[in-house]
């Protein structure tokens, strides 16, 4: 296994105004090998991999050797030139493009494309990985998957030695995960190393040899991941060890608040029936696709569906805009931060308290500033918001501090109805167990929450009772307490009975 | 200067470093630009564009744009250029000029808010729309003979004031304190900033964009009519030349063309920038071709400058982040 090393970074630290990203971090990667890369969230991966990448350059004193020669990196095309390809979470493709053009795309000779070599480069990288695609389709009809394959493929067509991944399998489902695995092992096969960024443990135990933990931009350690088990590794990222366990100890289910019957849209879910109590936390689980965000968008007003009822204590309610769900205290907090919890460019305190602007005003209808301050300085000490300053703008923040806001814009109204749609999806893991105690803590004052979740052992941490979804459908139900784990698993992937 | 960073942005400084300087630069070329007179005749000259202008800015902050901005303005003279030589009264021809605004702006929002064209497009053709329904109507004349009781609006003075120089403050303050007290205006910003997270808060998207639009198709009109008061005709191309010194001025004034942030305040500032070179040249007697020139110059240097800041803060080496 050991191979020769192909990649070493040494003393590698970046300043930026005001923060110390990264320091007198190091990284070693051997040929044919795949090189975790650990950390929570503001650990300095990205960092890391920009630097590695040629996007950003590092502070005097960092060094990059590759085969055992100093290089320097003053953009992408460097990096590229040495063997070294990034495949971002984004693919950083065309999407208007072929898969040809994309894999192409950069080597033309003297301005002018050769379409016969564009082909065949293509198609031969494509053949790499074992697998079979019309290299001339158009790249947007492929699925996220495919794509990525794609973004993989142009990577290898440039002689790759060395690939990152980030986060490969975050939009990935469970089938789609295994054919990337398989594609792993054969880029490995063929010495070519892989530097793969990734949260889940699970996954950096199945795929990786090595792997190195950085903490707060510093170098932690490199091991053997035969040497570790998931606690030893936690351990290592958080510098201390957190017991994922469950925290289901008693159910507090109370009175029944909602009622779905047969709701339907088309394309979206079907016949989706279940009942929600007080006090409980609903895990609504299944595999990516599997309609779970479109079910609870629904029930937010953001995708009215096209048939069935919805009762809210005992009353049919009709949510046709978001507005109206709030009024009815339905909250809703989306997976993504970024692009739809969060206005990113805008303070904490506005974000906190945008929804109920409404609610707080002086008796001229203007905002009441000493409210908005007083409310956020709130919800910063109840969720332990850090850093504390109110005006910083919620780019700044750390996803897990992100999500915290996320939260707190919506506790802020005080919903008896909480839907949180992938609670902890790229949080960091001290934050992971400070959100699922919250989301136990709020059950336990009587809040009645959806849990969207893919994370099993979130799913069965967290809630009361479980269902799971199947290409739109509710093929099984129940308790977590009592049910059998497998089987809901079985469900999940395999349908059928 | 620690203190000052910290309660203003760099580009807030900039722009008020640009300002004193051509204010110290008219003041030192010429003896009559600090005169009350000058300094007035300047704020009357600036108020119309300053008037749009501001419109512009609500809808530029929303991440949308209004290019039909100058043909409304046009239309709107031209709908109380013609009520008033009809016979109609004061009052009567400016509320009908202000309901044509209200629907040029509710024609405009339908465009972008419900059937979602993007904004750039879809006031690209209302504004071929609204001039060729200004032409029809003014049958491509300029309509004269504007009544009397109609020049307070662009030639009455108060306390020695020019009314329009007050209007132009009086609804300066009324958008800031909109934009920056009010719930509208907090929701305005959140749109720009992101439409989807905003309509995910709860926000109702639509009637924000309704309002905006609404908004700058009224400031238009304002701004048309104090011009047909203040030269006592109606055309239907009044208010083209305008637009994009107003989107410029916009821009100088610090306000993202991608929505978001930004404000009256700048602006302001940056029409009165614009306002400044024209003066001082025309006192100076440079001609009136170099004051394209300097105006170009000093947008493109300024954004130049804003880019500089921007990369600097985020260590980049280009575009590519």
């Amino acid at each position: 296994m050991a191979g020769k090393v192909f990649l070493q970074m040494e003393n590698i630290s970046m300043t930026f105004p005001g923060i110390k990203a990264l320091n007198n971090v190091r990284l070693d990667v051997r040929e044919g090998e795949v090189h975790a890369l650990m950390g929570e969230n503001g650990a300095g991966k990205s960092t890391l991999i920009k630097i590695l990448s040629g996007v950003q350059k590092p502070d005097v004193g960092s060094k990059i050797l590759v085969d055992e020669k100093e290089v320097e990196f003053a953009g992408v095309s460097d990096s590229i030139k040495h063997g070294i390809n990034a495949i971002h979470q984004d693919l950083s493709l065309f999407p208007n493009l072929s898969v040809a053009e994309n894999i192409y795309l950069g080597r033309s000779k003297n301005g002018k494309v050769d379409w016969k070599e564009c082909t065949k480069i293509a198609e031969e990288a494509i053949e790499v990985l074992g697998i079979t695609m019309n290299v001339q389709e158009q790249l947007s009809n492929l699925s996220i998957a495919k794509q990525q394959l794609v973004a993989i493929a142009r990577a290898i067509s440039f002689k790759s030695r060395l690939l990152i991944m980030d986060e490969p399998t975050a939009t990935l489902s469970f089938s789609e995960v295994r054919m990337l695995y398989s594609i792993i092992e054969k880029l490995k096969k063929q010495n070519i190393a892989i530097l793969f960024i990734s949260h889940k443990l699970d996954e950096v135990f199945e795929v990786s040899d090595r792997v190195t933990v950085l903490k707060d931009g510093e170098y932690v350690g490199c091991k053997d991941i035969k040497e570790l088990d998931e606690n030893s590794l936690v351990q290592m990222m958080v510098g201390r060890s957190v017991a994922y366990k469950a925290l289901n100890d008693v159910s507090y289910a109370g009175d029944k608040i909602l009622e779905v019957k047969n709701l339907s849209k088309r394309g979206n879910f079907k016949d989706i029936s279940f009942a929600l109590h007080k006090g409980e936390i609903l895990a609504l689980t299944g595999l990516v696709g599997a309609g779970r965000s479109e079910t609870v968008k629904a029930l937010f007003g953001l995708n009215p569906p096209d048939s069935g009822e919805i009762y809210l204590n005992g009353e049919k309610i009709d949510i046709k805009n978001v507005s109206q769900a709030i009024r009815n205290k339905i909250a809703f907090i989306p997976e993504d931060r970024h692009e739809e919890g969060l206005i990113l460019e805008m303070s904490m305190k506005d974000n906190i308290t945008l929804p109920i602007l409404k609610r707080i005003l002086t008796p001229f209808r203007f905002i009441n500033r000493k409210e908005v301050d007083k409310l956020t300085e709130n919800y910063v000490e109840k969720l332990s918001i850090r850093p504390s300053q109110i005006d910083k703008l919620a780019r700044n923040f750390s996803g897990g501090n992100q999500q915290k806001i996320a939260v707190a814009k919506w506790l802020i109204t005080k919903p008896d109805i909480l839907i949180i749609d992938e609670p902890t999806h790229g949080v960091d893991i001290a934050s992971k167990t400070e959100i699922h105690k919250l989301l136990k803590k709020l059950a336990k004052e009587g809040m009645a929450i959806i849990m969207v979740s893919s994370e099993w052992q979130e799913v069965f941490a967290l809630s009361d009772r479980v269902l799971v979804m199947r290409h739109g459908r509710i093929v099984h139900e129940d308790d977590t307490a009592t049910g059998n784990q497998e089987l809901m698993m079985e469900k999940a992937i395999l349908g059928g009975n | 200067m620690e203190k000052l960073r910290k309660r203003f942005t760099l580009h807030e400084m900039v722009l008020a470093g640009a300002f004193l300087l051509i204010f110290l630069i008219g003041a030192c070329s010429n003896e009559n630009f600090l005169s009350i007179r000058n300094i007035l005749s300047l704020f009357q000259q600036m108020s119309e564009m300053g008037i749009m202008a501001m419109g512009l800015t609500i809808v530029i902050i929303t991440g949308g744009m209004d290019l039909s901005a100058g043909t409304t303005m046009g239309l709107c003279a031209v709908t109380s250029g013609l009520c008033l030589t009809k016979g109609l009264g004061v009052v009567p021809s400016l509320i009908i000029s202000l309901g044509v605004a209200v629907l040029c702006g509710v024609m405009n929002a339908v465009l972008v808010a419900i059937i979602r064209i993007p904004p750039m497009i879809a006031t690209l053709g209302t504004q071929m729309f609204f001039l060729g329904v200004a032409l029809v109507l003014s049958k491509g004349n300029s309509i004269s003979g504007i009544p009397e009781s109609f020049y307070f609006l662009g030639q009455a003075k108060i306390f020695g004031m020019p009314l329009q120089m007050l209007l132009l403050f009086g609804l300066a303050v009324f958008l800031i304190i909109m934009l920056k007290n009010t719930v509208t205006g907090q929701h305005i910003y959140a749109l720009g900033n992101n439409m989807k997270a905003a309509l995910f808060s709860g926000i109702r998207t639509t009637h924000v964009l309704f309002y905006s639009y609404i908004m700058c198709s009224v400031m238009c009109c304002i701004a048309g009519n104090i011009q047909v008061s203040r030269v006592a005709t109606a055309r239907a191309d009044m208010g083209s030349a305008f637009l994009m010194t107003c989107i410029s001025a916009v821009v100088l004034g610090g306000t993202s063309i991608n929505g978001g942030n930004g404000g009256i305040v700048g602006t302001v500032v940056g029409i009165m920038i614009f306002a400044m070179i024209g003066n001082i040249m025309n006192l100076v007697g440079i001609s009136s071709f170099w004051q394209q020139l300097a105006t170009g110059s000093i947008l493109v240097l300024v954004v130049v400058f804003n880019r500089m800041i921007e990369m600097q803060k985020y260590k980049v080496k280009s575009r590519k982040v």
